[in-house]
């Protein structure tokens, strides 16, 4: 018999009657409550509409301190002092990629740096990486994922989730044009270089975005912490906890058999496949020692404040064809009226809550996608889709924009209306970057694309600023590789290994 | 250990559990197997019973060994919603498993970081529910529900969840975990096992080690042992965990010849049980998964109702399935006269109807139908990606027309296009003015777009002449995929149009085709046609990526099928003929 068969049993027989006291939960944070005091918590994230940018009302005018922002952002005046304007730069990446399509796939690229192809992405320094080639030291990062490997950007569900990536009306297929985030993962699948000799070709597939808030909140804020009573059960406050360990253990020694299961299977398979079942079977090892949800340290602090789940929305919002005079009533294809803003609202609550908790210190909110056919007539910009009017360069354009800079503002108010034990805001210790895959969407232009990043991040930006990279040749690579070193990441490079050949990378731009 | 069940079964599974194999009921590895099964030794992991029976004759050198590759495939949400139907007869729970690629753009799964963790709550949530009925589940009653019974339930359900016999060891772990919950009851110990079994890798994924040494001079070769290909088969033909039938060809070792493997195929194909693959692949091979997914303009194509999108995507399930199983051809598969249709269709095609349900109906000459291109459902389709659509909201989308058919019918590489940013000076600024002139891209007239853009630029030549031109030839069906005189600015519609040479592919289709009937006639055909047909049915079911290589490796063991002619290929064979090759059978293993 297998050793951990004992183990199980053991731990089961000895703690099946005895229930833990909670006080001994407490104690099982004291090192990360030791890390808060000594460092603030910096956090990062990403925030993405699509589909270009009406740029004369987006650039602002005036100079480095003294600029004034564009038509489209009066809504963001308050905080004006969190905005670091970057204007000039080009999502070069994704536009250099000829053979492979960038022209609607920017998105793969805005957050990569990378060059990026069809069902994918990749990198040419990624090359190497073929079946059984035996792949060391992965460099393949989305900004966000790559700062989230980091200890001290990981939050109290980083064993499970190192980032929750939030959308609204994102697609279920992991196609470029609608995913953001990636990171390195042993199961690329391959496809057909058909520039290239039909040489198959690694593709990564972007993350899981969630777009929908229900299941956002039973990700982070569903399951009851070991050990706590679930909500609805009966009995004693006693008998509910017991009961409530009792469950956690039964879920625990399965999931040790499951783990046994995979390494058994494993050691009957190929290289490959091998590979594939160890990145599930290290997915399992994470979920048992995710012992708790919300550290008790934290739950217990003045800004965290769970949400109950009541009253989110669900489904999906319409599209503009099919919003016709059925708002907020269920139409035939299952969606919505006019949901759009009501789910982007509540995603922007939970990932509030969720980073004043501490759950997660990196995330994403994404707007839909590139090519999005979402529907604005519900604030005067309707009668053809955002991608047929940014086709049409239709100055209705402005309301969309002005409308995503309003949401903007809304996140921004629940940002700096949580204040952290220290007295600062959780604005000021996070850094958001706020992405869009073109600039002029009617000829899908990558040159000079709309980039803000906005906050504090702990000291790590120098926000209330304007900076103008026009006619300097800079990319979104040398963004990225800077948002790196700002967060205390000192990468060499980042994304496309031909931005280093082409002498790109010369110097981080001037964040801090 | 054998027991008729009080399970409840769905009706066409029960089938197979009621006639003469009733004795096989949650054991499906009858004793007669010479090898031992649950409870014995099991050294070669899932090559076990249905395992080595001589080793397989060598491969064929002209096979390249990459051709062998499979990738491990985690069950899509499709196949796991319907092995848990199968399993669990009457338990309810929403699966939801993220969305990955298989080859070419079917659909996979993804691991996502939240996957492990909804699974299990989803697995606890299944069990829960399940032994709320403990007896239907185990098949005992209250006063047999002991230790002894819940052994035999592991044993009898195990097999069926891991579609392979369990080894001793794996038995005793389940029992384990039965004896760590019983103090709670009779139910929480099942509850254990089988929110255990749920979350089993063998449960989760088409495990296939394959059976060691037994492809003759190919150390790195092996054929797969027959549960793995009962689950290939299974999958593959029902989308689903195999039935009681299959598992005892597994377990007899029929599975591990091309003739048992072929007839077992074949009784799948032409099961009832089918019906869910076809809609499934169907909907993937024709994009008419997308369909509806941006209604139509309503005043420009006032009979393209919603009510109409799943009438159109049925109708090509119905016209694929009932070729596959009848025996049509290529040529019918191109030609055809016919159509599904029920009252709804009939209305929207124009034609006198009388029946009220599905039935084959040939249209009339001017509904122009001339097999699959011509199907409404097919040329309506406009998706939320470029890549899948053949028409838009109010025009057809001739682009998309000519690449559905280099990509999903002849199998071409089509490069994708290049950034606007980098097209020679000009183009971007004529791409607007046309808008602006049309009223927006949508009602720009196809083939003057084609010219004014391609005529200044030699770069945007090079790819749009190998789609458009091609994708004119279907200009007689509008974007409701219906058959036109007109044009939407009134212009008679010109039919012609040109299969442009694209590099060295398919000579044999380079070439002007006056009507779309000509078009289909070539393509019916066209051996490219015809292995893109298994290339496609490949990649749905094994999720591999193709290189051109690996065609050599089709059909061998059927060479009289490969002496028809191309047109009088049935469909039936090119499946049976993927599933019977060697690339089917026997996997690389490093």
């Amino acid at each position: 018999m297998k050793s951990w068969h004992v183990n199980r049993r053991t731990f089961l027989r000895g703690g099946g009657g005895v229930a833990i006291g909670l006080p001994l939960l407490n104690a099982m944070f004291p090192s990360r409550a030791a890390a808060q005091a000594a460092k603030p918590i910096r956090r990062f994230l990403l925030w993405s509409e699509n589909n270009g940018m009406v740029m004369n009302a987006w650039r602002p005018s005036g100079g480095l301190t003294d600029f004034k922002l564009g038509k489209l952002h009066g809504s963001l005046e308050p905080y004006r002092k969190y905005l670091l304007i970057l204007s000039g730069l080009h999502n070069k990446g994704s536009r250099d990629n000829t053979t492979n399509g960038g022209v609607h796939q920017g998105n793969a690229g805005i957050a990569t740096g990378g060059t990026n192809s069809r069902g994918g992405i990749w990198s040419t320094e990624q090359g190497v990486l073929a079946p059984g080639t035996g792949i060391t030291n992965p460099t393949f990062y989305s900004v966000d994922q790559r700062i989230c490997q980091e200890p001290d950007y990981r939050g109290a569900l980083a064993a499970k989730f190192p980032s929750y990536q939030f959308g609204v009306q994102v697609s279920d297929i992991p196609a470029t044009s609608a995913r953001l985030n990636y990171k390195y993962t042993l199961t690329p699948t391959f496809v057909k270089d058909t520039s290239d000799n039909n040489k198959l070709i690694p593709q990564y597939e972007g993350m899981h975005v969630e777009s929908n808030p229900q299941q956002a909140f039973k990700d982070l804020f569903g399951a009851p912490p070991t050990g706590q009573p679930m909500s609805g059960g009966t009995g004693t406050a006693e008998e509910q906890a017991a009961a409530a360990l009792r469950r956690s253990k039964k879920r625990g020694s399965v999931l040790d058999y499951v783990q046994e299961s995979y390494a058994g299977i494993m050691r009957k398979l190929g290289t490959e496949d091998q590979r594939r079942l160890s990145e599930h079977r290290e997915l399992i090892r994470k979920l048992e020692q995710q012992v708790a949800v919300i550290p008790p340290s934290i739950a217990n602090s003045a800004s965290c404040k769970p949400p109950s789940g009541a009253g989110l929305p669900s489904g999906r919002p319409c599209k503009e064809e099919e919003q016709g005079t059925n708002k907020g009533v269920k139409n035939i294809n299952g969606c919505t009226g006019d949901l759009f803003e009501p789910i982007g609202k509540a995603q922007i609550d939970l990932l509030t809550m969720a980073l004043s908790c501490d759950l997660i210190r990196v995330g994403t909110m994404q707007w839909s996608m590139a090519g999005n056919r979402v529907g604005f007539g519900h604030i005067g910009a309707g009668g053809a889709t955002h991608h047929d009017l940014a086709h049409a360069r239709d100055p209705k354009l402005e309301i969309i924009h002005t409308w995503y800079a309003s949401m903007m503002a809304y996140m921004l108010g629940k940002l700096t209306s949580v204040v952290e034990p220290d007295g600062s805001t959780l604005l000021d210790k996070t850094g958001i970057l706020w992405t869009n895959e073109l600039s002029v969407g009617a000829t899908h232009s990558q040159e000079d694309i709309p980039l803000m990043l906005i906050g504090g991040a702990a000291g790590a930006l120098h926000p209330g600023r304007y900076l103008d990279f026009r006619g300097k040749d800079r990319s979104n690579s040398d963004l990225l590789l800077s948002i790196l070193h700002a967060y205390g990441i000192m990468e060499q490079r980042f994304g496309d290994i031909r931005g280093e050949a082409k002498g790109w990378f010369q110097g981080a731009l001037d964040l801090g | 250990m054998k027991r008729s069940t009080s399970f409840v079964l769905p009706l066409a599974t029960a089938v197979w559990f009621v006639c003469g194999c009733s004795g096989l009921i949650g054991d499906p590895y009858p004793e007669a197997d010479n090898t031992p099964g649950v409870g014995g030794p099991h050294p070669q992991g899932p090559g076990g019973p249905g395992g080595p029976q001589g080793k397989n004759p060598p491969l064929d050198p002209g096979c390249p060994a990459d051709s062998f590759q499979a990738p491990l495939q985690m069950l899509n949400e499709f196949e796991l919603t319907n092995t848990l139907d199968d399993l669990l007869p009457g338990i309810s729970a929403e699966v939801v498993i993220p969305r990955g690629a298989r080859g070419e753009d079917y659909r996979g799964a993804l691991l996502i970081d939240q996957l492990p963790s909804r699974w299990q709550d989803t697995a606890w949530e299944i069990a829960g529910k399940a032994v709320q009925n403990v007896q239907g589940l185990t098949g005992c009653a209250p006063a047999n529900q002991n230790d002894a019974c819940a052994r035999s339930f592991i044993e009898s359900f195990g097999p069926r969840a891991y579609r392979r016999p369990l080894e001793a060891s794996e038995v005793q772990a389940l029992v384990g975990l039965y004896d760590a919950a019983k103090a709670e009851g009779f139910g929480a110990g099942v509850e254990m096992v089988l929110a255990a079994m749920l979350q089993h890798p063998s449960l989760l994924y088409r495990v296939e080690a394959g059976v060691a040494d037994s492809v003759a001079g190919a150390p790195t070769m092996r054929r797969l042992s027959g549960y793995e290909v009962a689950q290939r088969l299974s999958y593959n033909f029902w989308g689903s965990m195999p039935d009681a039938a299959l598992f005892a060809a597994a377990a007899a070792g029929e599975l591990n010849t091309p003739e048992g493997i072929r007839a077992q195929a074949e009784r799948l194909l032409l099961h009832g049980n089918s019906t869910k693959m076809f809609a499934d692949f169907v909907g993937q091979w024709l994009y008419t998964d997308y369909l509806g997914s941006i209604p139509k303009d309503a005043t420009r194509y006032p009979s393209y109702t919603p009510d109409i999108v799943p009438l159109l995507k049925q109708e090509l399930q119905l016209f694929v399935q009932s070729l596959v199983q009848t025996g049509g051809d290529l040529n019918a598969l191109f030609t055809a006269d016919y159509g599904f249709l029920n009252p709804t269709l009939a209305k929207f095609y124009g034609v006198p109807f009388t029946g009220k349900d599905f039935t084959k109906t040939t249209l009339p000459p001017a509904a122009q139908r001339v097999g699959l291109l011509t199907f409404a459902g097919l040329l309506s389709t406009e998706g939320p990606i470029q890549g899948v659509s053949l028409s838009a909201a109010s025009r057809t989308y001739p682009i998309g027309r000519g690449r559905f058919i280099r990509r999903r019918l002849t199998c071409e590489g089509v490069p994708p296009p290049i950034p606007m940013a980098t097209m020679l000076p000009g183009v971007a600024e004529k791409i607007d003015s046309l808008n602006q002139r049309f009223g927006g891209a949508d009602n720009t007239p196809p083939r003057l777009f084609f010219g004014e853009v391609t005529s200044s630029n030699s770069v945007c030549k090079t790819c749009h002449a190998l789609l458009e031109p091609l994708g004119f030839v279907l200009e007689r069906y509008g974007a409701d995929g219906l058959s036109r005189k007109l044009d939407i600015d009134g212009v008679p519609v010109i039919e012609t149009g040109t299969y442009a040479a694209n590099g060295d592919e398919n000579p044999d289709l380079v070439g002007e085709y006056a009507s779309p009937a000509k078009l289909a006639q070539a393509l019916a055909q066209s051996a490219s046609v015809k292995s893109c047909l298994s290339d496609n049915w490949l990649q749905y079911s094994l999720g591999q990526t193709l290189a051109a290589t690996d065609h050599s490796c089709f059909g061998r063991p059927n060479a009289a099928a490969s002496a028809t002619a191309v047109g009088s290929t049935s469909l039936k064979d090119i499946y049976l003929d993927v599933v019977t090759s060697d690339i089917y059978r026997i996997r690389k293993f490093d």
